[in-house]
This record gives C-alpha cells, structure tokens and sequence, in this order.
C-alpha cells in the first residue's frame, strides 16, 4: 500500500510541475525583435515530396486558410516523427547521437516507406547542427567564426549524417551547407563532396528560383533589403560549393 | 484485494508514462498570418513562404492560444 501511496504522490508532482510550464507558455507575450544580422534558414522541401501546403503566400480565401491548416497539421506530424527517431537518444549529447547514427538511420529508412518525412528529418538534422555549432548558425558572423571550429571524428560524422539529411531534403540554405562541406572536405571522398554540393546547388536554385528571390537577379531588389542580404550570402555559398 | 490495486497502479503508471512522453507543441497565428510553432527543441515561423526556425533571441514566448499535444 505504501508503495501505491508513492506513486500517487509522485504522479500529483509531476501534474502541478506540468501545470506550471503550461502557465509560464501563457505568461510571456510574444516578441519578435528585428536583427539585422538575422540569417534566414528555411527548411527546404525535396523534389519528391508531394505536400503542397508549405508555401500558401500566395493563395487567397478559403484556400489559404486550408493551405494554412493542412501546414499545421503537417508541422505537428512531423515533430512527432522527429521525437520517433530520437527515441531513447539524448539529443544533446554528441556521443550519443553518434552511437545511434545507425538506429536513427533504420528508423527513418522505414517512415519514409509511409510517411512524408522531409520536415521531420530536417528537425532532427538541424538539432545535431545546432548542437555542433554552439547554438549559434544564425548570422553570417555565426557562420563565419564557426570555421574556425575544430571537430573530431565523432563529431564529423554526426556533421556528415546532419548534412546528408538537409540535402536529401531538399534545404536550400547554400551557404550552410558550404560551412559544412568546408569542415567535412577532407573528411568525407571526393566523390561523395561532389554529389552534396551539386545537390545542395540545385536546392539552393530551386527554392530561391522564383521572381522575388530570383538569385541571377540581385539587381531587381535594393542592396538593404533583407532579401538581397540572404540572396548574396546563399551565392556565396554556391560559389564556395562549386569548386568541389 | 491485491487484484483492484494491480489494475489501480497499471492505469496509474500509464498516465504517468504518456504524460512524461507527450511533447507539447504551441501552434500560434500572428495577427500578420504568420504561423508560429513552439516545441521542445525551439520554435520556427511560416509566413507562407516556408517554416524557418528562430533563434533564441527571437523566439520569446508562446503566447498560449492554442496547445496541442501529441
């Protein structure tokens, strides 16, 4: 009986430690402060997928508000997916990760089988990204000091299987990627750095492809405007790419 | 006896594994349209040109609306 009394106890706790963090979300209201250096960094979507409520910009009514919807419920999907394949993983610990590179592999190899899970990979790669860059990959100064980052082999293979999730999901961000074919060039073959960074080129053009972000033409768009800003970092990025 | 308290700590124990397990994630709508999503790992943005994720400077908080759990 004593023991039933302890698991009560213990089940009251854990309800208010919940109840709290619920109240702590509601407490704050939301601020979004303006930082010039901000670095966009989308997640991308890859050729094969067939979703087609990521980008609803331009729909209009009732096909908007669907469009806006079916994101959401995709979003939440894919987060669960995401924690499905760090299950029993602690995502922020390097060794760990790199031990259950094999487990997490096995486990997206068999979603993909029913599921779309570009968004959902993408979470977890830029969680490993986030964790081998000290949390900081969001201005281009970010990106330029983490060059001087100095990674040991765990931690590069933890970078590859991170990079190779983002290019076969179609993330656009060239010049993140250029930060990690630069700390994976003499890590990873030849051939292999090869077909990334063509990828990654062809991502990069797909997604910034359109009239507003139309990367062969910067001229359209002032040089202080926040597109130009990211359109001149993603080319060079491209330019960095393409030398491999 | 022992029977009532073996179902009593198993529906106990249950409650208590999904609620460790179950990840909340905040969906919010700007009054810009934009979506916003609050989870574990961080929070992104969609203003229909494709999610980008926030960093820690930007991110405040969820202001609470909308809370789903999975």
């Amino acid at each position: 009986m004593k023991w039933l009394t302890v698991v009560l106890l213990l089940t009251v706790t854990i309800s208010c430690v919940e109840s709290e963090s619920v109240s702590e979300k509601e407490r704050g209201p939301l601020q979004i402060s303006q930082n010039s250096d901000f670095l966009e960094l989308p997640y991308g979507q890859p050729e094969s997928s067939n979703f087609k409520s990521l980008k609803w910009g331009e729909l209009t009514g009732s096909e908007k508000e669907k469009a806006k919807n079916e994101y959401i419920d995709f979003s939440i999907q894919s987060e669960a997916m995401a924690s499905k394949i760090l299950e029993n993983i602690e995502p922020t610990n390097i060794n760990n990760l790199y031990e259950a590179i094999p487990v997490m592999q096995k486990r997206i190899e068999e979603m993909r089988l029913t599921q779309d899970t570009f968004l959902a990979e993408q979470y977890v790669a830029f969680n490993i990204q986030r964790l081998l860059f000290n949390n900081q990959l969001f201005t281009v100064e970010d990106i330029d000091q983490n060059k001087n980052l100095y990674f040991d082999t765990t931690e590069l293979a933890l970078l590859e299987f991170s990079l190779e999730l983002m290019v076969e999901n179609g993330n656009p961000n060239a010049e993140l990627m250029a930060l990690n074919a630069f700390h994976l060039k003499d890590y990873i073959g030849n051939e292999k750095m090869k077909l990334l960074a063509s990828s990654s080129i062809s991502n990069a053009e797909r997604w910034f492809s359109n009239e507003q972000n139309c990367i062969n033409c910067e001229f359209k768009v002032k040089e202080e405007d926040q597109n130009a800003f990211k359109l001149n970092s993603v080319k060079e990025g491209i330019k960095y790419l393409s030398q491999f | 006896m022992k029977k009532r308290i073996s179902v009593i700590v198993v529906i106990l124990v249950a409650g208590l594994s999904s609620s460790l397990y179950s990840d909340p994630v905040c969906i919010w709508e700007s009054p810009e349209g934009c979506i916003y999503r609050f989870h574990q790992g961080g929070a992104d943005v969609n203003c229909g040109e494709g999610p980008i994720p926030l960093d820690s400077g930007q991110m405040g908080s969820c202001p609470g609306v909308e809370v789903h759990h999975y």
